[in-house]
């Protein structure tokens, strides 16, 4: 009892006395792990924020019937039902197309009905120039090339006629710009085509923005091929390989910098530690010559590395987590998922550093004869 | 114009997953000579290596380029925007029409500013740990070498030489250390280059004098508090050798 409560008061006496070399020894222990479990954080969540990121791309999975010959039109209800499969929180937006041939008073054109709310969601890509398209109004878009050969501006009324008779009169909410396909087609909204076609419930093609990694969504599409037999489910190579490849090498290259940044912390961890222990040699040497004992020495320096290391690693890791939300706020503007097993990580890896880095001193120090040490050499 | 047939032999299949997929693919020359039009294209894919758009390039996306100063317009006609590299394919290509790839070149751009944040950001962070560890390095260094500035003192140096010493000497470690890590870390980014992305970083001259200022400013600064701290002392207690830490 006496023992252990003279080993405390010699502890604590330790850490409050030596204030000034203590505090510099704890704000290196604590930057350090804020540094190294912030931006573990932000490793981990990286591959999802950046997936997330790369939907700017668009589309990555097309839905096309799987029979073109017997049934070359997708059923709506479907399409939803391939969207309900799909997790919430995966899924970006997704945008069904109707597709058919329509005249207007002079030309025959190509019509595109789709769900004007998912245009910012699966095609963020789009410029429009004029006002984004109201559903109900019956608006249109125009294609940039198509308005530029036919001389449609926006604000302009089309007169529609389809194959079957069916009429509608669309104003031109904006001329769309894509450098794609798109420039040369009118969108309209899918209801709207539904009946000017004679199509309703139907399109011919789905695009689906999904936020997953590659290999989630190749497993998804396999899935989908023996759920729905009737149903073509593709991904789009060109955006998925892209995104593939631009998201390993940004993990890469995050994963190299935090390494960097983890051993040259923990090595700033160590010397100062390391430092305020060769410091107290002299001390050491004294309690030698009192008759203190070797293990019980180098016991005390442990201890109070540890509960350096302990505290240190507890609030590094509280201020990890602003660096990690500071890091996630200005780039992602969105948090980063916080990972708990960061905490009992961060915990072990500062006190088992700071302890070992009081140890090996320590244990240095303490084989010197106290004779030397206390004469100053 | 009567119908003539030809023969081909499929060498592949190819998957896409775009429009490629309903179409068939045989040489330019082949086909320009089958439909009688030599030299002649419908349609011209080019990639190119574009910057991300700035306020620039965006104020001559809205407006149009003629709305542009003539400053801003030589500015952003020189630089490599999307905008302005289709601007002057339609100068060179009489009666063309070029349009940006809007999916790809927007993507890019967003894509391409997150990542360099990022790793401006990991960069600031690598920058704060390296202040951290050099200057307890060097605040330790300095404290070990209590007894010759107590014998410096002892000899009639002032408190102010003393430090000037100890700054001059870590101005010399600066110069020393940061031309070893800035070699060193040129080969890490070569490194970097060839594993991450098959190609070599360009290096810019900036980070060489930046590099040297970041070192000489770090080691004097990391040197400057454990300085002051020993020349404060009085150097009998040094000598004598009573001088403990805390």
């Amino acid at each position: 009892m006496g023992k252990r409560w003279f080993m405390l008061r010699l502890v604590s006496f330790a850490l409050i006395r030596r204030k000034s070399r203590v505090a510099i020894a704890f704000i290196a222990i604590v930057l350090g792990v804020a540094i190294v479990s912030g931006l573990a954080d932000v490793y981990y969540d990286i591959g999802q924020k950046m997936t997330r990121e790369l939907r700017t791309y668009g589309a990555n999975l097309v839905l096309t019937p799987a029979s073109p010959e017997n049934q070359p039109y997708l059923a709506l209800h479907e399409i939803s039902g391939i969207a309900a499969r799909v997790p919430p929180r995966q899924l970006v937006g997704y945008s069904p197309y109707l597709y058919g041939i329509v005249e207007t008073t002079s030309h025959q054109i190509v019509l595109a009905g789709t769900d004007f709310s998912q245009i910012s969601r699966v095609s963020p890509y789009w410029k429009i120039a004029g006002d984004a398209p109201d559903k109900r109004g019956q608006s249109a878009l125009v294609g940039e090339a198509l308005a530029k050969k036919l001389g449609i501006t926006a604000g302009d009324r089309l007169e529609l006629t389809a194959e079957g008779g069916q009429t509608a009169a669309v104003v031109v909410a904006g001329i769309l710009s894509s450098g794609g396909k798109e420039d040369n087609l009118v969108f309209v909204d899918l209801d709207l085509a539904a009946r000017l076609l004679n199509r309703p419930d139907t399109a011919n093609v789905a695009y689906f923005s999904i936020a997953t990694d590659p290999a989630q969504l190749e497993s998804l599409v396999r899935s989908l091929k023996t759920e729905f037999p009737t149903i073509e489910a593709s991904l789009i190579r060109q955006v998925s390989q892209a995104e593939g490849r631009v998201l390993v090498k940004i993990q890469s290259l995050v994963l190299l910098a935090v390494a960097i940044i983890l051993l040259l912390t923990l090595l700033c961890l160590v010397i100062t530690m390391v430092n305020i222990t060769l410091e107290r040699r002299r001390e050491i040497g004294l309690r030698k010559a009192l008759g203190g004992q070797d293990q019980d020495v180098m016991l005390e320096f442990v201890i109070e590395g540890a509960a350096l290391g302990f505290a240190g690693g507890i609030l590094g890791w509280v201020l990890g987590l602003l660096v990690a939300q500071g890091i996630g706020q200005s780039v992602f503007h969105a948090p980063i998922a916080v990972r708990l097993p960061i905490l009992p990580l961060a915990i072990v890896l500062a006190t088992g550093l700071a302890a070992l880095a009081a140890f090996i001193p320590a244990k240095i120090a303490a084989r010197v004869q106290p004779a030397i040490v206390l004469r100053g050499e | 114009m009567g119908k003539e047939n030809y023969a081909l032999k499929v060498r592949g299949v190819v998957t896409a997953g775009g429009d490629e997929d309903k179409q068939v693919f045989v040489p330019l020359a082949w086909l320009q000579e089958a439909v009688g039009r030599q030299g002649k294209v419908s349609r011209l894919e080019v990639s190119a290596l574009t910057m991300p758009k700035n306020d620039l390039a965006r104020k001559a996306e809205e407006l149009g380029p003629d709305a542009l100063s003539r400053q801003e317009f030589e500015t952003w006609y020189c630089s490599p925007f999307v905008d302005s590299v289709a601007y002057q394919i339609e100068e060179v290509i009489p009666g063309a029409w070029a349009r940006p790839i809007r999916q790809v070149a927007e993507s890019e751009g967003a894509i391409l500013s997150k990542v360099q944040l990022l790793m401006a950001l990991l960069a600031l962070a690598a920058t704060v740990s390296s202040v951290l560890g050099i200057s307890s390095l060097m605040g330790a260094a300095a404290l070990e070498r209590s007894r010759e500035v107590g014998l410096l003192k002892a000899l009639g140096a002032y408190d102010s030489s003393v430090i000037w010493l100890f700054l001059a000497e870590a101005c010399l470690i600066g110069v020393i250390g940061g031309a070893a890590g800035l070699i060193a870390g040129f080969g890490l980014a070569k490194f970097v280059g060839q594993n991450v992305f098959g190609t070599a970083i360009s290096i810019k001259a900036l980070t060489v004098p930046a590099g040297f200022a970041i070192a000489i400013g770090v080691t004097m600064l990391g040197s400057l508090s454990a300085a002051r701290t020993v020349s404060r002392l009085q150097p009998a207690r040094i000598l004598v050798g009573s001088y403990t830490n805390g």
